[in-house]
């Protein structure tokens, strides 16, 4: 089938580590977890936030893990690390901070 | 203390809005969670926590602009306050809108001068002088909110610090906490209709 999708072409996130048999080394396993309050309308806003990191890393992602909660939390963990707390750092994180978060842990290949 | 002049903008605005009955409506017919939190509202406001003797004193109705979005949890908290001091004292006129549809008006009531934080109850007076806001809640329920979320924590060893966020923990200790924060927030809600009232009051008082 045709696509007819105007989108560009998505660049890979990092150099791929290709062996010599033309084999992609494995990356290493991330998980993002997004807590959001869920009774604070920020529905949207998660969504967008996994939207725009399954366009970016397909499956190179383990899992995003999206959380409802409370008390006005907007939490993003990246394998645990706490990347951005709208506690801590108030309102919303710019999706390309998350991003960037991931892609230095996906490098991580040891 | 009588401030800026009521624009047309804001007229126009006000003219615009939804009266409280129409904007509940149109929750309920959304429905699910907020429908749910609205009717919980509006069952909560009663004798015993609304305090409406601050307010018969006014001399003539206010106007007061409502800045909302059907999904706000504080706004659907918050309305049902306002609505049952207008319908038991006649003081207030009420309009809702759409903060989203009005940013220009949003800008220029901005919490701390940043965050286009809702419910925004602007009030004015008959000639159409703005004469003071009500933005989100009062600090003291946010205060008491925050001691509540932090006593559920110290409870059980099990929930960890309540700066870790909640998908770090165990799914079965999530569980657990989870109602228990609902249960502590729900028990701030007659302090909230006080304050609310509270504020609002000191607020027709300027008047």
């Amino acid at each position: 089938m045709t696509s007819t999708s105007t989108t560009a072409q998505r660049v890979p996130t990092k150099p791929a580590a290709w062996d010599t048999d033309g084999n992609r080394a494995p990356l290493a396993p991330v998980r993002v977890a997004i807590t959001y309050c869920a009774e604070c309308g920020y529905e949207q806003f998660t969504l967008d936030l996994a939207a725009a990191l399954m366009r970016e890393f397909g499956a190179e992602l383990s899992k995003i893990e999206i959380v409802p909660w409370h008390d006005g939390a907007f939490d993003v963990t990246v394998n645990g690390e706490l990347i951005h707390s709208m506690y801590r750092d108030g309102g919303f994180p710019e999706h390309e901070t998350i991003i960037a978060a991931v892609r230095e842990r996906l490098a991580a290949t040891d | 203390m009588v401030s800026t002049k009521q624009s047309a903008n804001l007229q126009d605005a006000f003219d615009s809005g939804d009266t409280y009955d129409d904007y509940a409506a149109k929750i309920r017919a959304e429905g699910g969670r907020p429908a749910n939190l609205l009717e919980k509202s509006e069952a909560t406001v009663s004798d015993a926590n609304l305090d409406v003797a601050p307010f018969t004193n006014v001399n003539k109705p206010l106007k007061v602009l409502v800045l909302s979005e059907t999904w706000c949890p504080d706004c659907t908290d918050n309305l049902p306050i306002l609505n049952e001091i207008a319908k038991r004292t006649g003081k207030f006129d009420v309009r809702i809108i759409g903060r989203d549809a009005f940013p220009e008006v949003a800008d220029a009531h901005l919490k701390e001068g940043k965050f286009r934080s809702i419910p925004t109850m602007i009030f004015f007076d008959q000639d159409g002088n703005e004469v003071g806001t009500f933005i989100e809640r009062p600090d003291t329920v946010t205060d008491l909110r925050q001691q509540r979320r932090r006593e559920v924590y110290a409870g059980d060893p099990d929930f960890g610090s309540p700066d870790t966020p909640a998908s770090e923990l165990p799914d079965e200790v999530r569980a657990t906490l989870e109602p228990r924060l609902a249960e502590a927030r729900a028990s701030t809600r007659d302090f909230a209709i006080q304050e609310v009232t509270r504020e609002l009051g000191e607020i027709v008082a300027r008047a």
